[in-house]
């Protein structure tokens, strides 16, 4: 633009920086709501989060794995078909419990590398199986996709035709049997330290009720985004081609093998979802993120953000149950739902990512998809 | 809720950003054009280094070099040696230049299609063996009718060095240029620090962008050693004026970036990217012309519907493509049943009709009708 009266404007800048100024000293006695969280008491929230979400949400996948850890010690003592029966059932009821706590990355999660040790995707086959024959068991890379719930998903559904010949390898091969045993030993190693740091770290998290880089609510809102980002480009977006050229990556979706990606999606949708809402594993409704932002008045195009985010939701939720037959089949067969889901997981991205943490004053500082160089 | 809800610093923060952006335009210069001057060469912005770049393209031209010494009766190409300098496997390639270890084409080709790439040269080196002429069905070189040239046609008429060229100018070099160099990742980068020698680290991205363009610092004023892109660039510049609009668009975002002008690199982004789009289908239509000359000369319709399947191809490597992917999808199925993955290509199929087909569909999607039969 180029301004011909900008002494103009400057003035209107300054009566209109006058009139915000006697606005903002109407304000202390006024019942208008802030714009930002600066001096909002977030205490309760963070207790609700720590107390009716995280803790029991942990407690809960912890139950889950403890059962997939026992069926996959079995199965590997004496495999069977029946076992592995056993073994697979725990196994989608780990992946899909495993979405409800995808998105607490930080704190004890982060220190151990939780994401990593659960849900690298797509696993590496080729380096998995090779680190399997030569016994590799050091899991200690977080760059490794080698390991976790997708190695489950190879060797369990990929990794021989059908269950009598999956029986027979894990049978004549004992080098699976215990590479198995070490990914088994590698994510409860991990998940148990995460538990039992979040017995203290669980009083920091709700001390610390600042809204800075850092501090816990900042950590949960950007975990939260980091989190569905991760939905939106991982779980949809490289398998559907809309982030390369059109060229589909159908073997690129989360359990490709099992094939239950759409329904590990729905979960980690939902997850977000009552994250957002504050809804406890119970079902009880505290106080969350949308309690917040109603309290704030904050607005998009003339509607209040919460609903805006809720109406997302239930919009990526309707779209995903659009999608028929497996993802990795549906991105080819499928395409226009998919990528249907794919734009409407975008959408939300500017309301989670860009509004609400601007009306809440929470930096983003997380770096998505940092990209290579040459 | 029973929140404390304490008064913010909403409007100091408004007032704020109010005052600053006033204060931002004060800093703007009235102006029409752009505040800095926008160099007439390349050689005249300062820290630029494309070597990584140019050492590709050289490694690019010696393999279409060793693939065509196949044009000849009896002269087999090794796969193994293809194979390495695709990847630049320095043991095996038997390079003429020397390379960084580090530089490949096979890992900056668009990764869906590299395994494609593979393909192609396995089967360009088993045909190489074959000792007689090519037929339909049968594998071999075959001269023009007039004996002008001659060239290794696979069993279905089709001359795969034109597809393996052809196709990594679009899954190779314009792939590198539209979607990886200026692409929103790299074009994110940082442009405050400067490296000495590089500049910011999006004033070199830029810069290896251009190092793929295939031309002189100095374009189009000289035009030695043009590579690719650049060749087919000075090739279709009558028609096109195409050569200034390319290094324009590449001078003005590089100065753009240097002086933190993103809006006006963003112009020259979608002005690089739809230029080269209309130099790929225009060439496109330049090889169908050259095939509709004499459609019954299977050596040259081998050749001309190879460089134009490879020119079509090419096409998608641009996320702001003109055409649709509808359309594009035609265009290759016309050019011998052909798909994004090369399969089942076959050039006795392809009529005259879906030859004129072609060049009509894609003289209507670019604007081209006026000069589709000069191309």
């Amino acid at each position: 633009m180029r301004y011909k009266n900008l002494n103009n404007i400057k003035g209107a800048v300054i009566i209109a920086s006058f009139m915000c100024i006697v606005f903002t000293g109407c304000k202390d006695d006024a019942t208008s709501t802030p714009s930002c969280l600066n001096e909002y008491n977030l205490s309760p929230l963070l207790a609700n989060y720590a107390d009716s979400i995280i803790l029991p949400r942990y407690t809960a996948f912890s139950a889950q794995y403890d059962e997939l850890y026992a069926a996959g010690q079995a199965f590997l003592a004496s495999p069977s078909t029946q076992l592995l029966a056993d073994f697979k059932n725990e196994y989608k009821a780990t992946y899909l419990s495993w979405q409800s706590i995808s998105s607490f990355d930080f704190g004890p999660a982060e220190e151990v590398f939780l994401i990593n040790t659960f849900n690298n995707f797509p696993l590496n086959e080729g380096k998995a199986y090779a680190d399997a024959l030569e016994g590799n068991l050091d899991f200690s890379s977080p760059e490794d996709y080698n390991k976790g719930l997708p190695l489950l998903d190879y060797f369990l559904f990929g990794l021989a035709k059908g269950d009598v010949a999956t029986v027979d390898s894990f049978d004549t091969n004992k080098k699976l049997v215990e590479y198995t045993q070490a990914v088994l030993d590698d994510m409860k190693t991990k998940l148990g330290q995460t538990v039992i740091n979040w017995q203290s770290y669980k009083s920091t998290f709700v001390s610390s009720t600042g809204t800075k880089d850092g501090e816990s609510i900042s950590l949960l809102v950007n975990a939260l985004n980091k989190d569905y980002e991760y939905i939106k480009r991982n779980k949809v977006g490289v398998p559907s081609g809309v982030l390369s050229l059109g060229f589909t990556n159908p073997n690129e979706v989360e359990a490709y093998h099992s094939a239950i990606s759409l329904e590990l999606a729905a979960a980690a949708v939902e997850s977000s979802r009552t994250i957002f809402e504050g809804i406890a594993p119970d079902g009880s409704n505290g106080i969350g993120l949308d309690d917040v932002l109603r309290e704030l008045n904050a607005d998009k195009n003339g509607q209040n953000l919460t609903d805006v985010i809720l109406g997302q939701y239930s919009l990526i939720e309707e779209k995903l149950t659009n999608v028929e037959g497996s993802l990795s089949d549906a991105v080819d067969q499928d395409k226009e739902d998919v990528i249907s889901l794919y734009n409407a997981l975008s959408e939300q991205v500017i309301y989670l990512k860009s509004d609400l943490p601007s009306v809440m004053c929470i930096p983003i500082t997380y770096v998505d998809n940092p990209s290579d160089s040459d | 809720m029973n929140y404390q809800l304490k008064t913010v610093l909403a409007c100091a923060v408004l007032s704020l950003v109010a005052l600053q952006s006033c204060k931002d335009d004060d800093d703007t210069p009235e102006k029409d054009g752009l505040a800095y001057t926008v160099p007439s060469s390349y050689s005249e912005f300062t820290n630029v280094d494309y070597s990584g770049q140019t050492q590709r393209i050289s490694q690019l031209l010696e393999m279409k070099t060793y693939l065509s010494t196949a044009n000849t009766l009896g002269t087999p190409l090794s796969e193994e040696r293809l194979i390495a300098m695709f990847q630049n496997d320095k043991d095996v390639a038997q390079w003429i230049g020397a390379y960084d270890d580090s530089k490949q084409i096979r890992d900056k080709t668009f990764a869906n299609v590299q395994a494609d790439f593979d393909e192609l040269l396995v089967s360009i080196a088993e045909d190489s063996k074959s000792d007689v002429a090519h037929s339909q069905g049968t594998a071999g070189v075959l001269a023009y009718d007039d004996n002008s040239k001659a060239y290794l046609l696979n069993e279905n008429g089709v001359e795969e060095l034109q597809i393996f060229e052809k196709g990594l100018l679009g899954a190779f070099l314009a792939y590198q240029i539209n979607e990886v160099y200026l692409g929103t990742d790299k074009m994110s980068a940082d442009n405050e620090v400067v490296v000495d020698g590089e500049g910011t680290a999006m004033e070199h991205h830029w810069d290896e962008a251009f190092g793929y363009f295939g031309v002189p610092k100095t374009f189009p004023a000289t035009t030695d050693n043009l590579a690719f892109w650049g060749v087919y660039s000075d090739r279709r510049d009558v028609l096109l004026g195409c050569n200034a609009k390319l290094m324009n668009a590449f001078l003005k975002g590089r100065a753009a970036i240097s002086n933190k002008d993103l809006a006006t690199r963003d112009q020259a982004i979608l002005e690089i990217k739809k230029e080269l789009e209309r130099v790929s289908a225009a060439t496109t239509i330049n090889y169908i012309n050259s095939a509709l000359r004499n459609p019954e000369d299977i050596a040259r319709k081998g050749h001309a519907l190879g460089e134009a399947f490879g020119f079509a191809y090419a096409l998608q490597f641009n996320s702001d493509k003109v055409i649709t992917d509808v359309q594009f999808d035609e265009i290759l199925s016309l050019i011998g049943g052909g798909t994004k993955a090369f399969g089942g290509l076959d050039f006795y199929k392809v009529s005259i009709d879906d030859m004129q087909a072609v060049k009509d569909k894609l003289a209507a999607i670019y604007g081209m009708e006026n000069i589709k039969d000069q191309l």
